[in-house]
């Protein structure tokens, strides 16, 4: 089971969801490069400058590692990206489940993403503005579990993303994506978990996806907001697990 | 009013107080005027109510886990919206206070009007200055490379041509000058048939027959090798393809070819891209063809023909380029006998043959490879004994 974070965050994300399946499935967390604690040295503006080359990222942790009929768990923007990787190498999956995903967020005619070109720029020079304030998110931090005290508290380096021109290249690539095209290709079951009040991919998306994505479901989490596998984790868990079974 | 309380209300800059469910609890007059809201239009809403829609994706993904994680964000730049719908840009400073075990956090909002312009001219010339930099660095770093490049491309190719032309002349003798001594042999062996009046019993009759089909072999191995060598010695141009068409035109030569009646082709709508013609129909006859010398003797030869279109790497050896291009990738599955997957890349050198009882030569698949790569494409297989081959082959769009 490999978990892919979304935009703005690193692995960690994912740490009230990921124990639930590990007695039953081997876990593979990582941070994308240019995200989390990956090895900035390896990014590759070229690479990065498209969707594929995230999704290569995840090509080469299979190939890497030998995994087969891998269940890809993507948040937000990563589950289009598990949607290419799908694509361009099918035997190495089994199922893909989608955490508050979206196939563009901009709008276009007869589609509704959520979001006008304009906001996009600005969120890019908010980005940019806050260069300044970058060093708060370089900051170490401490991280209490208290729901899992036996992993103490944990020193978590840089929890958002690292470099502020990676990030910005990133959210570069995520939210001028579009992805519309590409789910008619998709040939594994997926599940599509869409929060019932998500600005970032609002509920028209999630029908949007259901009706073009071949042999998908959807369930709606009651959780609000764009994580809900930070602020939901129980109820993530819960429909992940019955879509497994 | 106490002191502390006219503190707060005549504070130059905005204060917000808002709970972990980002509902404000209390706002300040300065930030009422700021944004032309009433106090009671604001305390019992969420935050997001005076964000912009962009600055709500980045509470959501930045400035809310960091004050989850870290208690409190400093010099955060935001940019609010007023009830009118403007953007009033703002610096924020949060901390986090927890009163009986209650989490809220006290916020200032400064407004940066003048700042905020002063710093976008900063942020406009950093970021020339930036990118002026980056691309002289990279300029000079490119004349590098280009200048050790171009010496290897150099090298290359004329090691390329040397072996270009051993690679003909080795071909030309395998080729013509071995079908000359094949033709003299069968020939006069018939000759000899003919002359001396060979005892038909069934000995010789054995001998007999296994001499013709090493002399066919030997011809079909030759013509297979000529074909393989002479690839490009024609003058076709890469034309944009109907597939389909060619797939089945290539089924059809094929049954008509080999006699086979009992296969089925299932062709989805394959997407074109240029290639040469006669060639890439050449790819599907030898795929098609090898299924069916490969097939399963229990059950009728089934071939599923599907494409999807992708985005790949244009680059195939420089690990450091990408360059996402389009490109049509099309799987080629049979029901046949398949083989162990530890010979995936092996089926494709030259008469490396897995299936002893079959009557190809093994040039079929290395002559597949060699038109794909041509056509800077790719092809894989793999398989697991006795549940068929799968052929992936992935084609650029355009031809460059």
């Amino acid at each position: 089971m490999i978990f892919a974070h979304g935009f703005g965050c690193g692995q960690n994300m994912w740490r009230y969801v990921w124990p639930a399946f590990e007695n039953d499935y081997q876990i593979i967390l990582f941070d994308y490069v240019g995200s989390g604690n990956s090895d900035i040295t390896a990014y590759n503006i070229e690479r990065y400058s498209d969707l594929y080359g995230y999704a290569q990222d995840i090509i080469d942790i299979c190939d890497n590692l030998g995994l087969k009929e891998v269940i890809f768990v993507g948040h937000s923007v990563s589950s289009m990206v598990g949607v290419l990787a799908s694509i361009t190498r099918p035997e190495l999956f089994d199922k893909l489940v989608m955490v508050s995903p979206s196939p563009r967020y901009i709008n276009d005619q007869g589609y509704r993403g959520g979001f006008e070109e304009s906001d996009i720029e600005e969120l890019l020079s908010t980005m940019e503005k806050n260069y300044i304030g970058w060093a708060n998110f370089l900051a170490p931090v401490i991280m209490q579990n208290h729901d899992r005290p036996e992993l103490g508290t944990e020193l978590t380096e840089s929890f958002c993303s690292t470099d502020p021109v990676i990030a910005r290249q990133f959210a570069e690539v995520t939210f001028l994506s579009d992805n519309r095209q590409d789910l008619k290709k998709v040939r594994h079951p997926s599940l599509i978990l869409q929060c019932s009040r998500d600005l970032i991919a609002p509920t028209e998306v999630g029908q949007y996806l259901q009706d073009h994505l071949p042999g998908s479901i959807q369930k709606v989490i009651e959780a609000t907001g764009h994580c809900p596998h930070l602020s939901a984790p129980q109820e993530t868990t819960r429909l992940i697990k019955e879509f497994l079974s | 009013m106490n002191l502390t309380e006219h503190i707060l209300e005549n504070l130059p800059c905005g204060c917000i107080v808002f709970g972990s469910d980002g509902v404000m609890t209390y706002v300040n007059p300065a930030i009422c005027n700021s944004l032309g809201y009433s106090a009671d239009h604001l305390v019992g809403s969420e935050l997001d109510k005076i964000l912009t829609l962009s600055s709500r994706i980045f509470a959501q993904t930045h400035f809310f886990p960091m004050l989850k994680l870290q208690s409190k964000v400093n010099e955060i730049f935001l940019n609010l919206k007023s009830k009118t719908g403007n953007s009033v840009p703002v610096m924020v400073c949060v901390n986090s206070t927890n009163e009986n075990g209650l989490i809220s956090y006290i916020g200032t909002f400064a407004p940066v009007w003048q700042r905020q312009e002063y710093e976008q001219k900063l942020i406009l010339a950093i970021g020339a200055k930036d990118k002026a930099n980056q691309q002289n660095d990279v300029l000079s770093r490119m004349a590098n490379e280009f200048e050790r490049k171009h010496q290897e491309l150099d090298s290359n190719l004329s090691l390329l041509r040397q072996r270009t032309e051993e690679y003909l002349q080795i071909g030309k003798v395998l080729t013509h000058d071995m079908q000359e001594p094949i033709r003299k042999i069968a020939f006069h062996f018939q000759a000899l048939l003919d002359q001396q009046n060979i005892k038909r019993n069934s000995g010789s009759l054995r001998n007999i027959d296994v001499i013709n089909r090493s002399i066919l072999r030997l011809r079909s191995f030759t013509n297979a090798l000529f074909d393989f060598v002479n690839l490009n010695s024609g003058e076709e141009v890469a034309l944009f393809l109907s597939v389909t068409k060619l797939i089945t035109e290539a089924v059809d030569e094929v049954k008509l070819s080999l006699n086979v009646q009992d296969l089925t082709v299932r062709i989805e709508q394959i997407p074109g891209f240029y290639g040469k013609s006669t060639q890439i129909k050449r790819v599907f006859t030898e795929l098609l063809k090898n299924s069916v010398q490969n097939k399963h003797m229990q059950r009728p030869l089934v071939v599923e023909i599907n494409a999807v279109e992708i985005k790949s790497n244009s680059y195939r050896i420089d690990t450091e380029k990408y360059n996402y291009v389009e490109h049509v990738q099309i799987e080629f599955c049979d029901n046949g006998i398949g083989f162990e997957s530890e010979f995936e890349s092996h089926v494709f050198s030259l008469s490396n043959k897995l299936n002893q009882n079959s009557d190809g030569v093994g040039m079929g698949l290395p002559l597949c490879k060699q038109i794909i790569s041509q056509h800077h494409g790719s092809i894989t297989a793999r398989s697991k004994p006795g549940e068929g081959a799968i052929f992936t082959i992935v084609m650029p769009l355009h031809q460059s």
